[in-house]
């Protein structure tokens, strides 16, 4: 049997067809407070988990498969495939700042939720930042002198014309990956196979 | 345990005792700079440092007791270091090492490789002592891949990137670093199938045949062929590098219980000159 997590809120929510291609309950898993579900051959085991959580549970190989966004997986560092992506954008990641923000150099501030997906992007640019790891409500930093710029995920980008502030660049769009663990990889090498063919299908 | 442990007596292997805390100035020449400054280090009343027992440990034992090219097994902790991580690990297992060959016979290619092999058919017997016969194996040759990824011509930054996404079996990315490199199309292919998932190894020696930069790694594959047969798994570049490893590295996987059950190889430590094969059994596997 494949034990599956998927990360809740927005992936579970676009999940629906793999799900069902899956032959799992849909009413049972989207409108029951259940967090753990068989499919209708009992061949998948599906487990529902706060996505920042997922790559350990599939490092340690609780889970054999997890659908995660990419930002979660590089930020949490573990020892996991990435196996498979899905085709939907969740978000793009982005540099924004207030619209008289200084010039990016050596020392630049940058507040933000992801520190490490945050160095990569400026170093990539030549830019050695100093990185403010922040927990939440990231927009309010450069506001109020904490930082020059933030980098965050951006839906819509009414939240930061909200605040004031505006796009300078685009990184990353984030995608929902497929990670397995390193040993189910192998020794369920055909279930996961299958799997990946069939979200990637979607 | 007990089943494992009778086998290799039957077999002549003795058992040894590592020293618990090693003196740090001894062990350092065999350490990297990352190791060195997160080894786990206590200070002795008369003041030397030592550290706790790392899995380097065993070289030094071997040095001194090289000359008897005894067959030996110990059962012991180990501290090392997960340099993907970051941090110190506590490594509970038996470890089994063939030393009965020198560095004169490591040199040659051939018979380094037959004295590994020996030592993995060894693993499976004892695998299947302890009734697991539901076996995944795998074999790898870092070195060798490494030099054929040396042949694509790719700067050291592009080529830091491919290791990355090849570490994490990425591949899609790992196809958009190859592209950058000068080789063919085909070669590509057949990098992204090698580097993205293990495969069955007559799978990978057609595919690799008659590609001049897989000429070195196709004729490894086919003494393993010979002397194992093809029921088993190529990785281009396993999950753990181990630097000391100088050919052959292998893991077995236990399928019915999900669990890496064997993981060893051929190694040289170059600062003591102690050349050997061998392989741990994690203590999940010798207790379930």
């Amino acid at each position: 049997m494949l034990r599956v997590a998927i990360a809740k809120g927005r992936i579970l929510d676009e999940s629906k067809s793999i799900l069902s291609k899956c032959s799992f309950d849909l009413n049972q898993v989207y409108h029951s407070r259940q967090l753990r579900f068989y499919n209708g051959d009992a061949t998948m085991e599906l487990i529902l988990l706060k996505a920042a959580d997922i790559p350990l549970y599939v490092e340690l190989g609780a889970v054999d498969v997890g659908i995660v966004g990419k930002d979660t997986v590089i930020e949490n560092d573990r020892s996991v495939y990435e196996v498979g992506e899905l085709s939907y954008a969740l978000c793009t990641l982005c540099l924004a700042g207030p619209v008289d923000a200084p010039a990016l150099s050596d020392g630049v501030k940058v507040a933000t939720k992801y520190p490490t997906l945050a160095k990569r992007f400026l170093n990539e640019k030549k830019i050695n930042p100093v990185i403010l790891s922040l927990s939440g409500s990231v927009e309010i930093a450069p506001l109020i002198s904490l930082s020059d710029y933030i980098v965050d995920i951006v839906q819509t980008g009414d939240t930061l014309r909200e605040n004031g502030l505006k796009v300078y660049e685009s990184y990353l769009k984030i995608k929902p990956l497929i990670i397995s663990n390193q040993v189910s990889f192998r020794t369920k090498s055909a279930e996961i196979q299958s799997f990946i063919k069939l979200c990637e299908e979607k | 345990m007990k089943v494992i442990e009778k086998k290799l007596i039957e077999l002549g292997y003795q058992k040894i005792e590592t020293p618990l805390l090693s003196d740090f100035n001894q062990t350092r020449i065999y350490l990297s700079e990352v190791e060195q400054k997160n080894a786990i280090k206590v200070t002795s009343p008369d003041g030397r440092v030592l550290n706790l027992r790392c899995d380097s440990t065993l070289a030094m034992v071997l040095s001194k007791t090289n000359k008897i090219e005894q067959n030996i097994y110990y059962f012991e902790p180990n501290y090392n270091y997960d340099f993907e991580k970051n941090q110190m690990n506590e490594v509970y297992q038996i470890g089994i090492e063939n030393a009965k060959f020198g560095i004169a016979k490591l040199e040659q290619n051939n018979a380094e490789l037959a004295y590994g092999l020996e030592s993995l058919e060894l693993a499976i017997t004892l695998l299947k002592e302890k009734e697991r016969s539901n076996l995944l194996v795998e074999v790898s040759n870092e070195a060798l891949f490494m030099e054929v990824l040396d042949d694509l011509s790719l700067g050291e930054e592009e080529k830091e990137k491919l290791l990355y996404f090849i570490k994490r079996r990425n591949a899609k990315e790992i196809r958009i670093c190859l592209e950058q490199s000068a080789v063919s199309i085909n070669v590509i292919e057949v990098l992204v199938k090698l580097t993205s998932h293990p495969i069955q190894l007559d799978l990978v020696l057609s595919m690799i045949e008659n590609i001049t930069i897989f000429n070195k790694l196709t004729q490894w594959l086919e003494v393993i062929s010979q002397r194992i047969g093809n029921d088993l798994l190529f990785e281009g570049l396993p999950d753990a590098s181990k630097p000391y490893y100088s050919g052959l590295s292998y893991r077995i996987y236990d399928k019915e219980n999900h669990l890496l059950s064997v993981s060893g190889g051929c190694y040289y430590f170059e600062a003591f000159e102690v050349a050997g094969c061998g392989f741990t059994i994690p203590m999940e596997v010798i207790s379930c």
